[in-house]
């Protein structure tokens, strides 16, 4: 290739100097890589905000003092729970049930209700002996 | 093969592309890199504003595309932000951040081979009074006809995204951007002679390319 091929080639590619991005590019370039690194960076500190959250709770319950505290507090959980289920076992124990009170009060005075539950009884079926004595009487 | 006649009038092509001079404004940017590095945001600023105009044409000559360049702008100085604690001097502030540019834009060009998609930016009024567009469209050697700047700008355009990346980046580096083989040849990692005679095969696939702007 000769020199001045070379050289007008050299001056016709040099003149893509002239394409630019027009007046006030690098300053709103600069606005918008502030905001992009103000973005970054709220975004690491919103992650090491809880990060840091989370240590400091895990870190608090095995201090010394605070894991004594922690330790007192479940045990205190602990005796309490079992407190409140013996209290009311022995409420159980002492009130009889609803369901088994009305059975045994109802018992002696409902014979007619079982009568009726005799009666509806499919027709046919056997009815033992000593059920009708007892209905009778 | 080595091209070793073909030398550039380096300090005359300084002057017109304002490519930044080896030693002149160095120590400039070493006070603004000590200071940035201490937690100075505004000296960042500033080597920002210095260096956005000469990245943007590096990177815009690669991809032919604005919005890709912008945002890979961002993200060169990002990086270059987030590694300056790891910067200690050995090389030229400049040197630094052009590598971080070329290396992230070629990359790019990797990684998008398939969608990349041309978007030219506005051509400024000055190329009418650019003495080499004069000559272009005067002398026996140029066209010697009326060029639409546009159609100019299109096929300048076409031939730059003809060559391969690297090709591509050593003629953006030297012919438009005006750097110094041995500058070049630090930023790429490459010897000189092999800037020399990727410079020459560039030049003679775009001189195949652009038969018509140079007879």
């Amino acid at each position: 290739m000769h020199d001045d091929e070379f050289e007008a080639i050299r001056k016709l590619i040099r003149l893509k100097r002239h394409e630019n991005p027009g007046e006030g590019f690098t300053e709103d370039f600069l606005r918008e890589f502030h905001r992009r690194k103000r973005e970054v960076h709220e975004g690491q500190s919103r992650f090491t905000h809880v990060l840091d959250g989370l240590g400091d709770r895990f870190e608090a319950l095995l201090r010394p003092k605070w894991g004594f505290a922690t330790a007192a507090a479940a045990a205190v959980t602990v005796l309490l729970a079992v407190f409140l289920n013996e209290l009311n076992k022995e409420g159980q124990a002492s009130t009889p049930s609803i369901q088994t009170a009305s059975q045994l009060k109802d018992a002696p005075k409902d014979a007619s209700s079982k009568k009726s539950l005799l009666q509806n009884k499919p027709q046919g079926a056997a009815i033992p002996a000593s059920h009708e004595k007892k209905a009778r009487q | 093969m080595e091209e070793t006649t073909l030398r550039a009038p380096d300090a005359a092509l300084r002057a017109t592309t304002g490519a930044p001079a080896p030693d002149g404004k160095a120590s400039e940017d070493h006070e603004w890199v000590t200071k940035a590095q201490n937690g100075d945001m505004h000296a960042f600023d500033q080597l920002i504003r210095k260096y956005t105009p000469k990245l943007y044409g590096l990177i815009y000559n690669m991809t032919s595309n604005r919005e890709d360049t912008a945002d890979l702008l961002q993200e060169v100085f990002a990086k270059a932000y987030r590694s300056l604690s790891r910067f200690l001097g050995k090389s030229s502030f400049y040197t630094w951040i052009y590598s971080i540019a070329v290396n992230m834009t070629l990359n790019h060009i990797k990684r998008r081979s398939r969608h990349l998609k041309v978007s030219l930016d506005d051509v400024d009024t000055g190329i009418e009074n650019d003495p080499d567009f004069i000559a272009l469209t005067t002398a026996k050697n140029g066209v010697g006809r009326e060029v639409n700047i546009h159609e100019l700008q299109k096929k300048l355009n076409e031939a730059m995204m003809k060559l391969s990346e690297d090709h591509r980046t050593v003629v953006t580096l030297y012919d438009i951007q005006g750097l110094q083989h041995a500058e070049i040849s630090k930023i790429l990692g490459i010897s000189e002679g092999t800037v020399r005679s990727r410079l020459f095969y560039a030049h003679r696939q775009l001189q195949s390319y652009l038969d018509d702007f140079v007879k």
